[in-house]
């Protein structure tokens, strides 16, 4: 039968609209921080204001009316999900982040708004103190706008990150597995080609990765999920897409755009391709390599050019990827392998594949350590390496995707409740508060796994839940598999 | 969640009563524009961009997907292997291999296409680049397909769903996920419970807890830090990986020394500078040509492998190659001028031919002109090989060489030269005869005469105005000679006063007494104009020769000569000429 490889969810709007909405909540934030220290008079109001008022102009181009709405950690513009540069990360992270502590789903914007309607609603916002559980914090806000003389700007009902995920994390999920799937077969299918040196098709591949971008920019926290499982079969091909999802998700995080994450997946995905090279018993031994092996094993990055070389001639496409086969050993201080007669910074792309292949090769009992470790130990180790072995700056950004508690933790929380670590929180300042999907009640008893975020603070103001203490899933024979696929 | 991804194609097949309910006018609507999208895309093919004909064929297909969505807020096309639905009714049918829209759509997997109201005209032509994009057949660098395209151009309007059949995949999902799910679960989670209130695992924590406190500085990145990312980030061009691709080979090529291995990263170098040149991207190429030359002269690599890097260069300047070279500098792509001649500069003299060849291919002039340029420097070494080219069985190669020749001005080319003034074309004896003047000499000057006899004037005339360049006297009996042939005077004015001019210049004194000669003689009745003519010529020679008896001869019969006339205009020039020349010719 076959299937959909096209994923439904827009993530990202065509050209103008895209970079309006990017300036608008950049114009917001500023807009909202500066009222927060002026006067309503005040001069220094009146440049965030215009400012906004251009961007307000550019949304309205299609339409007389938008809306800005905040769902889970992201912000849309009516439907289609604004991304955002790097540059931008952190007033998007502030403007959502009002969103979640005023309680408020959206805003709308009719035509026409004043400068004057602007500064108001900046002003209405921050004085705007939410609610108790029982009242509507956006029908309240709504009264204070009217008051204050504002009809062009309103605000929606805010949803609770839960219910957005009852919707469609389910579908989502499928989607991610499926895709996982398809991604782990075509790498066996292609490396299989390459080996047999038989005529490789590129196509399949770019496909794949295009759904994994698609994914990611939705949603990488399902497919985060499954790269934490490490009890596959034939764990070379999933450590491929492994390191390929987590190489995507930390250039998602760097704002990359969709064509960008779809070759630094395909370069991430092909980084140990010279592998196929290394005899299958020194791939799969189960003891540690003899210094001969190692020898071996260490050419694999030049085996990686060769093999590239064999696929086709140099295009864009493999450029990226050779590079990237050649320099994910060669360290930040440009020790590692292969020794180089130049030596030179690894690409860009090289650093990112080289954190995420350490945190996969680590946290994986087959690729190098015979021992696995634990995600968290995995972690702490990568941040001694950080500016040694590891690109400082991509390391925090790795950090903040896997979290202090990393993915596929055990935790348990004050509640007495067991979880597992799902997603981490991406406020750099709570990344102690992830999401976890439940696994045992308080007494102890084994539930089937509900989703919930550290970071919701129950009606009494503190936090619903805390962790207290972590533990390694792997010693209390807790299947990953049965969570997280 | 889009609706039209829910349902299957399959499933929108299935709708008779939406099938029956189509008016005839909006099929005939929707099967007018497919073929208007065929025939747009046939058109890009076949004509240059802004050509009149496509653009008539652009604004027809806009102009119809306007008015469909004048009526209706969506354009469902249900896709088949032969045909195109649209609600059910045929709209497309095809069973030919070649030029089927429906068969384009249908082996990439694309099963429904849905085109939303709001699609820009923008949108219609990428689309339409999307559906004529081909295979690269030249890199064989083909890892696209209607799909991907679709996928990168990121529609905004558009809806497409794609079947694939990950047939592994599919099975090894199934069967490595139910293994995985029925890996062993341990209910009894007691023991993580005792472990935790007991502390056991505490310490596997204690590397990030002591960052815990704040996380906020480890984990999250200051302006600047923000800066030198985003800065990486606009670092990641093409160019860039393309570089670091060859850094890799390079590293790579060190690596494999002596080994047989060598070949194969030498082979891939080598393909990547095809590839280079194909895109335009001369500044690497030249890069890669310029260490080849530097590791063949050493580096401790074998002979055979210094031998193998030298056939890199020498095949970089080869026929196949400057054909490439061609196709991208027609291509209209923006090429940096000073990368491309650069490349050229690596070139060695086994490209001297093809590049000659190339000049008559190649469009624009500031690209013939690079050429020119790298020919000529690329020839002074090697004019044996460059000279080859005048045997060309193409004129204007024999031309193009002639001309780097003579900008070269080796005395050596006068050989080959001296065989090509008698070409039958005569673009191409002008530009011998050019050559002839730059390389100059009085071997030059001996050739020049021989073409004195061209049947071409305005060569004939070339000819002699190169001839004192040549600085050899001996011309001087031959000039006078042809002057005083019966024949001469049946010869043009404007010729026969070149011959008179170009006589003093070199004669001076020596022939100014013959001059003043036929510019006093008279004549009467017969045979008047052609004397006439004589004079005249002679009145501009005098023009050339800075003596007082030629400037007193000339006013003399300016004194005398009908005002309006062309004696008295070329005597009248003469005077001014020399009297107007720092009086020289008085003091003379």
């Amino acid at each position: 039968m076959p299937e959909t490889v096209t994923s439904p969810f827009k993530t990202e709007g065509s050209g103008a609209i895209a970079k309006h909405s990017r300036v608008f909540i950049n114009q917001l934030q500023v807009l909202i921080r500066t009222s927060q220290i002026h006067d309503i008079g005040n001069v220094a109001l009146v440049r965030p204001a215009t400012n906004l008022m251009g961007a307000l102009e550019g949304l309205f181009k299609t339409d007389t009316e938008f809306s800005l709405k905040c769902r889970g950690e992201y912000l849309y513009i009516d439907d289609t999900r604004v991304r955002y540069d790097i540059e931008d990360m952190i007033s998007y992270e502030f403007v959502s982040g009002v969103m979640k502590e005023k309680k408020i789903g959206s805003f709308n914007f009719q035509k026409p708004v004043s400068q004057d309607d602007l500064k108001k609603f900046a002003f209405a916002l921050n004085s705007f103190v939410t609610p108790g559980p029982d009242d509507q914090p956006d029908e309240e806000f709504n009264d204070l706008l009217k008051e204050r003389g504002i009809y062009s700007i309103w605000a929606g009902p805010f949803e609770e990150a839960e219910q957005i995920k009852l919707d469609d994390l389910a579908d989502r999920r499928k989607m991610a597995k499926k895709t996982y799937f398809q991604a782990v077969s075509v790498t066996k299918g292609v490396m299989n080609s390459i080996k047999s040196e038989q005529p490789t098709h590129l196509k399949k591949v770019k496909r794949v990765i295009q759904g994994i971008v698609d994914i990611i920019l939705g949603e990488e926290a399902s497919l985060l999920g499954l790269t934490a499982i490490k009890d596959f079969d034939e764990y070379t091909y999933n450590h491929c897409v492994n390191v390929s999802i987590l190489a995507m998700t930390i250039g998602q995080k760097l704002g990359l755009d969709k064509n960008m994450l779809t070759k630094l997946g395909i370069a991430a995905l092909f980084h140990d391709i010279g592998k196929v090279d290394v005899p299958i018993e020194i791939l799969n031994k189960p003891a540690s390599f003899t210094e001969d092996e190692w020898t071996i094993m260490r050419k694999h990055p030049e085996m990686g050019v060769k093999a590239i070389s064999k696929i086709r001639g140099l295009n864009e496409l493999a450029a990226s990827s050779m590079a990237v086969a050649f320099e994910h050993h060669i360290f930040y201080d440009l020790t590692g392998y292969p020794v180089t007669r130049e030596k030179k910074m690894p690409n860009f792309f090289s650093r990112i594949v080289s954190v995420s292949d350490q945190y996969d090769s680590m946290t994986s009992a087959r690729v190098y350590a015979r021992i696995p470790y634990s995600p968290d130990k995995a972690l702490s180790l990568m941040m001694e390496r950080s500016g040694v072995q590891l690109d400082p700056l991509l390391f925090k950004i790795f950090a903040n995707i896997i979290g202090v508690y990393p993915i596929g933790t055990l935790v348990m929380l004050d509640t007495r409740e067991l979880g597992l670590v799902f997603e981490s929180n991406p406020n750099p300042e709570k990344l102690d508060r992830p999401k976890v999907i439940l696994i045992t009640d308080s007494s102890g008893k084994r539930v089937a796994g509900k989703t919930v975020d550290l970071s919701e603070i129950g009606p009494a103001g503190a936090y619903k839940r805390s962790i207290i203490k972590a533990l390694d899933p792997k010693k209390y024979r807790i299947n990953l598999a049965e969570y997280f696929l | 969640m889009d609706e039209l991804f829910q349902k299957s194609p399959e499933q929108s097949l299935k709708q008779p009563e939406e099938a029956s309910s189509v008016p005839e006018v909006e099929l005939k609507a929707v099967r007018e524009l497919l073929q208007s999208l065929l025939k747009t895309k046939r058109a890009f093919e076949m004509y240059p961009a802004n050509n009149p004909i496509l653009v008539k064929f652009q604004d027809d297909i806009c102009r119809r997907f306007d008015d469909f969505f004048n009526d209706a807020d969506k354009l469902p096309l249900l896709i088949r292997q032969q045909e195109i639905l649209y609600k059910g009714q045929n709209v497309y049918k095809n069973a030919e291999k070649d030029d089927n829209l429906a068969l384009l759509f249908y082996k990439d997997g694309l099963r429904d296409l849905t085109f939303l109201e709001g699609f820009s005209h923008e949108e219609l032509m990428d689309f339409i680049e999307v559906i004529r994009a081909k295979p690269d057949t030249l890199s064989e660098n083909w890892d696209d397909d209607i799909v991907t395209l679709l996928w990168e151009k990121d529609f905004a309007h558009l809806r497409y769903y794609v079947v694939e059949e990950f047939s592994d995949g599919e099975a090894m999902s199934e069967e490595e996920a139910q293994r995985l799910l029925a890996g062993e679960s341990n209910d009894d989670l007691s023991e993580a419970y005792k472990d935790a209130d007991e502390g056991k695992d505490k310490e596997i924590f204690s590397p990030l807890e002591s960052i815990s406190m704040g996380f906020k500085g480890v984990f999250s990145l200051g302006e600047e830090e923000v800066k030198t990312l985003k800065d990486e980030i606009e670092g990641l061009t093409d160019e860039k990986f393309l570089d670091e691709a060859i850094y890799c080979l390079f590293e790579s090529l060190f690596i494999e020394k002596g080994s047989p291995d060598f070949e194969l990263i030498a082979g891939s170098l080598e393909s990547a500078l095809s590839y280079l040149v194909h895109t335009g991207g001369f500044r690497t190429a030249s890069n890669i040509l310029k260490r080849f030359r530097e590791l063949s002269g050493g580096e401790g690599f074998s002979r055979h492998e210094t031998e193998r890097l030298k056939t890199a260069i020498t095949r970089a300047g080869s026929e196949s190659r400057a054909k490439i070279l061609s196709e991208v500098l027609n291509s209209g792509r923006e090429i940096n001028i000073d990368d491309f001649r650069q490349y050229l500069g690596q070139l060695d003299r086994a490209s001297i031919i093809p590049l000659s060849n190339l000049m008559g291919e190649v469009q624009d002039i500031k690209y013939r002109k690079t050429l020119i340029d790298a020919l000529v420097s690329l020839g002074r070494d090697n004019i044996d090989v460059l000279a080859a080219g005048l045997k060309s069985g193409q004129w204007y190669i024999v031309r193009n060489v002639a001309a780097i020749l003579g900008r070269i001005g080796d005395k050596k080319a006068l050989e080959y030269l001296k065989q090509a003034v008698k070409h039958p074309e005569p673009k191409v004896r002008r530009e011998v005869v050019r050559a002839l003047g730059m390389v100059g000499g009085p071997k030059a000057g001996e050739i020049l005469l021989e073409v004195l006899d061209d049947t071409d004037p305005q060569i004939r005339m070339a000819a002699l105005r190169y001839l004192p360049q040549a600085q050899n006297y001996s011309v001087l009996d031959v000039l006078v000679e042809v002057i005083t042939r019966q024949d001469f005077e049946e010869k043009a004015l404007s010729e026969k006063r070149v011959f008179f001019e170009v006589l003093a210049e070199i004669g001076q004194e020596k022939v100014m007494p013959f001059m003043i000669k036929l510019l006093k003689r008279k004549s009467f009745l017969f045979g008047s104009v052609k004397n006439e003519e004589m004079r005249v010529s002679a009145a501009y020679g005098l023009g050339n020769i800075r003596h007082k008896d030629s400037l007193k001869a000339l006013e003399s019969v300016s004194a005398h000569a009908k005002k309006g006339s062309a004696l008295y205009e070329a005597v009248s020039y003469s005077v001014h000429k020399l009297a107007g020349t720092d009086g020289a010719a008085q003091e003379a």
